[in-house]
């Protein structure tokens, strides 16, 4: 780009920097953010099973049930595109830290009532995370194999403590979750078959 | 002005530039006190999210968006078959401390001749993106999609 003359060089590298600012516009994006990332054909097969299943509805239907064993709440079901998204909160602390967390307040109150002083802030209420949990399944004919059906999965995360900050989000990538999940939609089916 | 005036060092053409691309800058970001009701939606825009397709029919088009989401990481919010519509969220931490809501809503319409649109708004938390590269990255990963589909590939 040639800069018309008379533009002295301090004006220019001034100039250049509010070009290169409005050409960026006010956000900016992520290169890769829309970009295919190169283990998603990998990531695609451990998200997917194929069930020898014939009935599309009888997927969805063990899939609800499972969801709500699960504990999750149903946020949007399409029959007829197979697609069903839930969600969940939970906390992110473990059974056995809020053992010692509720076993520190015990100790606190104890020492305050022996000591007359007021105790201090509770370590339960202060410590616990939550996890946001998103799932969305969608159950479709099967393309390879006819009369079954496949079923993906997709599940994001997002860790937010006490304060409402984000510690950590997005997709969940561990293969083993979605394999405990199919494991599991896999028995449910097996149940919705023997009581039919 | 018929000839240059030095003011502060610069010369008063060369700070001209500067007041005006400012002016510029400072427009492109301010808020304003009546909110953005039309959008800037032009027709360039709309042609940078729009592609059309004749290989796959609506339905099976609808699939292939639906699975190129997924292989992005997006959960799906809404679905309509009838109206062909899409809406869908990923929530994207970039370098572990930048976290984005990126959200989706994608269309997919018969025109004709056997062809289908596929027309695509993408936002990143609360500002929409208008960037073709990012809506160019979108549709090379549903063109694999399609492809997949075409070739009966789950």
């Amino acid at each position: 780009m040639r800069f018309p003359q008379g533009l002295a060089s301090p004006a220019r590298g001034i100039s250049v920097i509010l070009l290169i600012g409005l050409a960026s516009g006010c956000a900016s994006i992520p290169e890769e953010a829309y970009r295919l990332p190169p283990s998603s054909l990998s990531a695609r097969e451990a998200q997917t099973r194929t069930f020898d299943v014939a009935d599309e509805s009888e997927i969805l239907q063990a899939t609800v049930a499972l969801l709500q064993d699960m504990e999750y709440n149903l946020d949007t079901i399409e029959p007829p595109l197979g697609i069903l998204s839930a969600s969940k909160v939970v906390d992110a602390d473990s059974t056995r830290q809020k053992a010692g967390l509720i076993a520190a307040d015990v100790a606190a109150v104890i020492l305050s009532v022996l000591s007359g002083s007021s105790p201090g802030d509770s370590a339960y209420d202060t410590a616990d995370d939550e996890f946001r949990l998103k799932i969305t399944l969608v159950v479709l004919p099967s393309l390879a194999r006819e009369g079954e059906h496949t079923a993906r999965i997709t599940l994001q995360q997002t860790l937010i403590d006490k304060a409402a900050r984000v510690k950590k989000m997005g997709v969940i990538d561990d293969p083993v979750v979605y394999q405990e999940i199919f494991e599991k939609l896999s028995k449910a089916l097996f149940l919705e078959g023997a009581e039919q | 002005m018929s000839h240059c005036v030095r003011w502060w060092g610069f010369r008063w053409r060369g700070l001209r530039w500067c007041v005006v691309l400012l002016c510029a800058a400072l427009v492109g970001c301010a808020s304003t006190t009546t909110p953005d009701v039309m959008g800037s939606g032009s027709l360039e825009t709309r042609q940078i999210q729009t592609r059309e397709y004749d290989t796959l029919d609506r339905r099976m088009t609808l699939r292939s968006v639906v699975a190129t989401l997924q292989d992005l990481g997006f959960t799906i919010d809404t679905a309509d078959l009838a109206l062909g519509t899409i809406t869908a969220r990923r929530l994207y931490q970039h370098k572990q401390y930048e976290n984005y809501l990126m959200r989706m809503t994608v269309t997919v319409r018969e025109r004709e001749g056997d062809r289908v649109a596929v027309r695509v708004n993408a936002r990143l938390d609360d500002q929409a993106i208008t960037d073709p590269k990012t809506y160019q990255d979108f549709f090379v990963a549903l063109d694999k999609a399609m492809f997949l589909t075409l070739h009966k590939v789950d």
